[in-house]
């Protein structure tokens, strides 16, 4: 609407001022045409300048999140460094468990990303919008046409993640798929894995004699201990890269 | 010269000749903003760097200022069929030079004979509009005379935009050739010797004056964007410039039939109506410029996309411009260069509370918005001051007009874009944070920009206000010096 009276105000003081020829009318048209021309353009500016009509609207939306390995293996987020000094990053996470494809975070001036680590057993991302939005209809029928509204102010994305997770650069990440399947690289751990194992076993067994008959609980036990180590060598691993 | 007025078909005649004026010389003005979105692909295609490119648009538009004061002499002394045919023709063979060009140093050949032609051919449309035309008919003849003039260049960029995403940047040139022909091929019927000559000697000194200061003037002005005002090249070119312009006036006001009639200033019509239609240029050429370079660089537009945002505004100009000129023929120029410089400081002000979020919409509207006022001042103004002139002068007139104005506009262009580097260049966050943080910096950079935009467009509301100023100094009537040239054309309705 604010750009039909611009428009029709811009109009009407032409009209008024160039062709009618009588003084009086003349001077009483142009003024008039002139206030509908003069306050469409503050009109304008206010609404570009000061948000004039709007007010802004904080929403927050919270979604799961699941780790990046395909697999489900390994239960990591991981993040792209923008700059050098690590201030700003985007990361990367999947919407679903298991999923191929992974999102990330926007990286433009409005976006701002926080990690805070948890107990829970769980990840999730909050996301926290500021935006511009039209305090009432007719704000909106005035200058909505303009296509500013929803305009975004500033965005959160904090992450909750389990503290068991691993939160990892691209680069390390990479890395570290590189190294777990490296053929000489698996057999080690392989061979580590089992050794560690049975040590564990060996262990349990000496503080409860019964395991020795209970196989099935000897089974479970064995697959505890090799996640244990697959954990433990990841860790290490990490630290390595890091 | 009477020829074009004294048959029964007259009317039909002068239809035809004003047609093959104005598209052909469209054509020529057309060229002077066409390569402006098209030089990346030209850097590309001939494997330049971007200052050697610059040289297509610099290049010609300091040979195309240079003509402009040799136009005035010409106009009087050749017969004005054969000098619009020769031009016409000196562009067409520039044209295909450049369509043609293997290499890069053809196509700058090619846009500089292009630019000897559309030197000659722009302030001479504006003299045969001017004498074709009774008096009291001048406004509309000169409102059709700015549609050509104003709209030409604005639609430039965007239509080289469009045309290199479609086609290939050949096009440019090729799309012109078959038109020019057409236009020459007409003009050998329907073009008419219109102007009055006389064998008068060309002096050369003058002639060498005038190219060497205006050339010089114009190459350091247009140096001062990528250089800065303080650099050697753009002190000494201004400064011999200035000299040699100098020594061109103190030889013109001496010479007994000058090479360029500077005594038309001696009018103070003229002369406050040459310097309104100055400063419109100069807060019209400078924005033209500005507002593409914050589409792109705010806005993440592309230049042709830039580009197609003023065209509402150019089309603005285009609708507005013949009818100003009839209403400037009933009104004279007073009411209508106040009220179009109280639109234009209007349409201004609001751009220098702009920011990095404003719709692009407002912008649009607030550029047409400019226009709409600059319609109003910028051809009724022109009209005004060789109204007060006699027809003898009118070629001067038009000289001397087109000159201060493409030396004001030169001069505008640098000072808003130097005003931008500068002010953006003292905000800029310190370069280390680029790599550090360069989401940081982007905020911090585009917050210097802005400031910057802001800074230019300060400068741009000043000339709107000055203009202003100055519209109340035109005469309220629309008196013309010259009423007696009805009798010199025969019979008027």
């Amino acid at each position: 609407m604010i750009v039909v009276t611009l428009i029709f105000g811009a109009i009407a003081t032409f009209i008024s001022f160039i062709y009618i020829e009588k003084i009086m009318p003349r001077l009483i048209c142009t003024l008039i045409a002139g206030i509908i021309l003069l306050g469409s353009v503050w009109g304008v500016v206010s609404n570009y300048h000061g948000h004039f009509g709007m007010y802004k609207v904080t929403t927050a939306t919270t979604q799961r999140v699941y780790s990046t390995d395909p697999t489900g293996k390994t239960q990591m987020l991981l993040f792209q460094p923008i700059g050098t000094a690590g201030k700003e990053n985007v990361y990367i996470y999947a919407k679903k468990a298991h999923a191929k494809k992974t999102s990330h975070t926007k990286a433009d001036e409005y976006t701002n990303n926080k990690l805070t680590r948890t107990t829970n057993k769980k990840a999730y991302l909050k996301r926290t919008e500021v935006r511009w939005r039209y305090k009432s209809a007719a704000f909106k029928f005035w200058f909505g046409i303009a296509g500013n509204n929803n305009q975004l102010v500033k965005r959160t994305n904090r992450f909750y993640v389990p503290k068991t997770w691993f939160v990892l650069t691209v680069k390390q990440a990479k890395e570290l798929k590189k190294q777990m399947s490296d053929q000489k690289r698996q057999a080690e751990l392989k061979e580590q894995a089992t050794i560690y194992v049975k040590g564990k076993m060996q262990a349990a067994i000496a503080k409860d004699p019964t395991l020795m008959t209970n196989t099935q609980q000897q089974k479970k036990l064995s697959q505890q201990f090799a996640a244990e180590y697959q954990e433990k060598a990841m860790r290490e691993l990490i630290t390595e890269l890091k | 010269m009477s020829k074009v007025k004294d048959d029964k078909d007259r009317s039909y005649n002068l239809f035809l000749l004003v047609a093959i004026l104005l598209i052909g010389t469209f054509c020529t003005v057309l060229n002077q903003t066409i390569l402006a979105t098209a030089l990346p692909t030209l850097m590309k295609a001939f494997d330049v760097s971007t200052s050697t490119v610059q040289w297509l648009t610099t290049g010609f538009l300091m040979v195309n200022g240079v003509m402009i004061p040799v136009s005035a002499w010409l106009s009087t002394r050749f017969n004005t069929k054969w000098l619009y045919i020769v031009a016409m023709s000196i562009f067409e063979v520039g044209t295909i030079i450049a369509w043609t060009a293997p290499t890069f140093s053809f196509l700058l050949v090619g846009r500089l004979i292009q630019a000897l032609g559309v030197g000659i051919s722009m302030p001479l449309l504006q003299n045969i509009m001017l004498s074709v035309f009774p008096a009291n008919k001048r406004g509309v003849a000169m409102g059709m005379a700015g549609v050509v003039i104003g709209v030409a260049p604005a639609i430039g960029p965007t239509l080289s935009g469009f045309v290199i995403d479609t086609w290939h940047w050949r096009d440019l040139f090729g799309m012109i050739i078959p038109i020019v022909a057409i236009v020459i091929f007409l003009s050998f019927f329907y073009m008419k010797p219109v102007l009055k000559t006389t064998k008068s000697a060309l002096d050369w000194l003058s002639l060498t004056l005038s190219t060497v200061g205006f050339g010089s003037l114009l190459y350091g002005f247009s140096s001062v964007g990528d250089n800065g005002w303080t650099s050697t090249i753009v002190l000494s070119t201004l400064t011999i410039g200035t000299i040699v312009i100098v020594l061109f006036i103190w030889r013109q006001l001496k010479l007994d039939k000058p090479f360029l009639e500077l005594r038309v200033f001696s009018s103070a019509e003229f002369t406050i109506a040459t310097i309104l239609s100055s400063v419109v240029m100069v807060a019209m050429v400078g924005v033209e410029m500005i507002i593409p370079m914050y589409l792109q660089m705010i806005h993440g537009m592309t230049a042709f996309h830039s580009g197609l945002m003023l065209l509402p505004g150019a089309l603005m100009m285009a609708i507005m411009s013949p009818i100003t000129g009839k209403t400037f023929d009933r009104i004279g120029a007073r009411r209508l260069a106040i009220l179009g410089l109280f639109l234009l400081t209007v349409g201004t002000l609001p751009f220098i509370m702009i920011t990095k979020q404003t719709p692009v919409l407002y912008i649009i509207l607030l550029y047409a918005l400019r226009m709409f006022g600059i319609a109003m001042v910028m051809m009724p103004a022109t009209t005004a001051g060789m109204n007060a002139l006699s027809i003898q002068l009118i070629s001067h007139g038009t000289a001397v007009n087109n000159t201060v104005r493409q030396i004001a506009s030169s001069i505008g262009t640098a000072i808003l874009v130097s005003v931008l580097a500068n002010t953006t260049k003292g905000q800029m966050p310190a370069k280390h944070l680029l790599h550090s943080v360069p989401l940081e910096y982007k905020v911090k950079a585009i917050n210097a920009t802005m400031t910057g935009y802001h800074a230019a467009f300060w400068i741009a509301v000043g000339f709107s206000v000055v203009g202003f100023g100055l519209a109340f100094f035109l005469s309220n009537k629309n008196k013309t010096m010259n009423q007696s040239l009805k009798n010199d054309k025969g019979g008027q309705a």
